[in-house]
């Protein structure tokens, strides 16, 4: 079932994408791994980047959380600033995940999360101080390292 | 008391399970023959006793489906890996095609082989299970998101319901619950299901899911989703079965396609004609045709390519091929290459000849397809005679002991000078007398009637008469019966007065005595006789 459903939703997120995102698969015999490019939102300071994303969805997917990492670096407060990339979303942690949610519905609120950081759940604690202390040299830096690394 | 799981609107969990018995919760699923168990195992229909069968030994078994490539593959030093991935492909494909996916696993066959011949041969049962895959399948047009399930995205299919009012399919919500947090998968309402009791979803949810149209994973016809497992059972000509083994004197464990049913068996090993590669018979004329390395011949007279199973073909066209002239049987032994045996039929000393004797042939010909014709006829009259015959005996018989005027009708009808009736003058004919017979029927039984009413009258008039008799004489008997009596009860009384008042008891006799002497002399005309 987990083949099926899986391939069903990629189907669908191919035929209607949301809207700054394009899927596609690492490789096409594996429906597990999608590749996800990802546009930094406008009203943020990620505007203008394009922010690849590694997409795992798990052999007990949906009823276990699929994993998501940046593969480009992207300064935000719940994101790893490494190689990594790795991320704080509650809609993935496993507690929160239900088999009901789909790869939408996560992709949307990573976008809402480039949005509005949540620096109270931070991965990257002196991003965070800097969101909540000096907001405008947060803006600055994040649009530096937009420009630096998510072109 | 409802237990504390239940929606009150819901229909109580029956121990009765659909029919189909998919139901994962009632029926334990056996161990699957086939090397991929999915998710869909649960929703598989079977009925067989798997156990059971795999208690034997199962070697006939081994062939069917997969093994089917194995088995042919040549077990020799043939060049097998130059093309042994599309070789396998292709050994299973002419007659099997591919299964698609909502078409899991080979079919199972449900009963056991049974010997038929002496020799201990086994003959399969045609009848096999047919898994669907309800998850895999294609619907027609779009579904209502209200009967598609969260969790599988697909129509519920064996729809139960959570205390938060949420539908899932049973395996769906099952396999969740076996995850983690008992909680609904929607709304994370803590659920307390306990002993895999599930609640059915409404009937209503349940009907619209099964009146659902999918298509059929063999064929693609569109059949609704519940009649999908007879479909396959029953009717769908892509469907696989048991090769029943036409033509061989052994049963065949190999597999067919439904349509193919009524041809003979072809699974036994072959060799290519052209390569040497053993393989199925079944699928020689693919691999020749598409597969064979050496399937390509040129013709060693005009150098021309072609496939070489229809190199006969080829050499009837030809060009270069020495051929002999066309009037060979009449005495011309010229012989050369077809291209040029135009420029000689032109100038043949025997082609006038030729052309007489050709349209003579002709003609003969026809004259033996016509008296061919005639031959046919007449069989087919004379088998209609003979039938006809038969007919009017095994009519006239139950007529027989009645002197019939109607059974002239027959006799009429055989010496008719025309010696063949149509059908239906015959039929009319039967009918006629037919008619005639129940009239001639109908007119005895009423005058059988008549004289057995007379008859019964005659005899009831006598009884009746009896009758009367015999109830005068009662009356009589009562009448004298009631005067006793009475005498008796006066006799009683003067006996208590005389007792009682001597001086009255001369007096009362007197005035007694007066009207029984009448009385007497009167009923002594009917005295009854003494018993
Ligand atoms: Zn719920
Ligand atoms: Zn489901
Ligand atoms: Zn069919
Ligand atoms: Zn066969
Ligand atoms: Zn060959
Ligand atoms: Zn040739
Ligand atoms: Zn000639």
């Amino acid at each position: 079932m987990t083949q099926k459903r899986i391939t069903k939703e990629l189907q669908e997120v191919l035929a209607t994408p949301p809207p700054g995102i394009k899927v596609n698969l690492v490789d096409e015999s594996n429906v597990h791994n999608w590749n996800i490019i990802m546009d930094g939102p406008a009203d943020s300071p990620y505007a203008g980047g394009k922010f690849q994303l590694l997409l795992v969805l798990p052999p007990e997917y949906p009823f276990k959380p699929p994993k998501i990492n940046f593969k480009t670096r992207i300064y935000h407060p719940n994101v790893t600033f490494d190689e990594h990339g790795s991320m704080c979303i509650g809609i993935l942690k496993s507690e929160a995940w239900k088999p009901s949610s789909r790869i939408p519905n996560v992709l949307t609120a990573i976008q809402q999360l480039l949005l509005e950081p949540v620096p109270d759940d931070a991965l990257e604690q002196a991003t965070a101080q800097k969101f909540k202390e000096d907001r405008k040299a947060y803006d600055k830096e994040a649009r530096e390292m937009t420009k630096k690394y998510a072109k | 008391m409802p237990p504390p799981n239940t929606p009150v609107d819901i229909e109580p969990l029956s121990p009765i399970r659909s029919s189909r018995g998919s139901d994962p919760a009632s029926i334990p699923t056996p161990p699957s023959p086939a090397p991929s168990i999915t998710m869909s195992a649960q929703h598989r229909f079977r009925t067989t006793e798997w156990e059971r069968f795999s208690n034997e030994p199962m070697p006939a078994l081994v062939p069917i489906g997969d093994n089917h490539a194995d088995r042919s593959r040549p077990k020799s030093d043939d060049p097998v890996d130059e093309f042994g991935p599309t070789e396998t492909a292709q050994l299973k494909t002419p007659f099997l095609p591919p299964l698609p996916a909502a078409y899991t696993s080979e079919p199972v066959f449900n009963e056991r082989p049974r010997p038929i011949e002496s020799d201990g041969n086994s003959y399969y049962n045609l009848e096999l299970i047919h898994n669907i895959d309800f998850s895999a399948l294609t619907y027609i047009g779009t579904v209502d998101e209200n009967l598609i399930c969260s969790i599988c995205r697909t129509p519920f299919f064996n729809p139960v319901i959570t205390d938060c009012c949420h539908i899932f399919c049973h395996s769906c919500l099952h396999q969740a619950l076996k995850h983690g947090s008992s909680s609904c998968p929607i709304d994370r309402t803590i659920l307390e299901i306990v002993n895999e009791d599930y609640c059915k979803a409404p009937t209503v949810i349940r009907n619209q899911v099964d009146a659902l149209k999918a298509e059929c994973p063999a064929c693609s016809a569109a059949i609704e989703r519940s009649v999908l497992q007879i479909h396959l059972a029953q009717h769908c000509p892509e469907a696989r079965m048991a090769c029943p083994g036409k033509n061989t004197s052994k049963g065949c464990a190999f597999l067919m396609l439904r349509k193919h049913l009524g041809s003979e068996c072809m699974h036994y090993a072959e060799h290519c004609p052209d390569c040497n590669l053993e393989l199925m018979a079944i699928d020689m004329d693919h691999h020749r045709n598409e597969l064979c390395t050496k399937r390509i011949g040129t013709c060693q007279h005009c150098g021309a390519e072609y496939v070489e199973i229809h190199s006969e073909q080829h050499l009837l066209a030809c060009p270069d091929l020495e051929i002999s002239c066309k009037w060979s049987d009449i005495g011309c032994d010229f012989t050369t290459t077809r291209k040029t045996m135009v420029n000689h039929e032109k100038s043949c000393n025997l082609r006038f000849m030729g052309k007489k004797f050709e349209s003579m042939a002709k003609e003969s010909n026809e004259f033996r397809n016509e008296i061919a014709d005639l031959k046919n006829e007449r069989n087919n009259q004379e088998r209609r005679i003979k039938a006809l015959e038969g007919t009017f005996k095994s009519i006239r018989f139950p007529f027989d002991d009645i002197s019939d005027p109607t059974s002239d009708a027959f006799s009429g009808f055989r010496d008719n000078t025309d010696p063949s009736p149509t059908g239906f003058d015959h039929v009319m004919a039967l009918m006629d007398s037919q008619q005639r017979n129940i009239n001639k029927l109908s007119t005895s039984l009423r005058e059988l009637e008549a004289r057995y009413s007379t008859l019964l009258f005659n005899e009831t008039i006598q009884i009746r008469n009896d009758l009367a008799e015999l109830r005068s004489l009662q009356q009589t008997t009562s009448m004298h019966v009631r005067w006793l009596m009475q005498f008796r009860l006066q006799e009683n009384r003067r006996v208590r007065a005389g007792t009682g008042l001597g001086s009255n008891a001369g007096g009362s006799e007197g005035s007694d005595g007066s009207p029984m002497g009448p009385r007497r002399s009167s009923d002594s005309l009917h005295q009854p006789p003494r018993l």
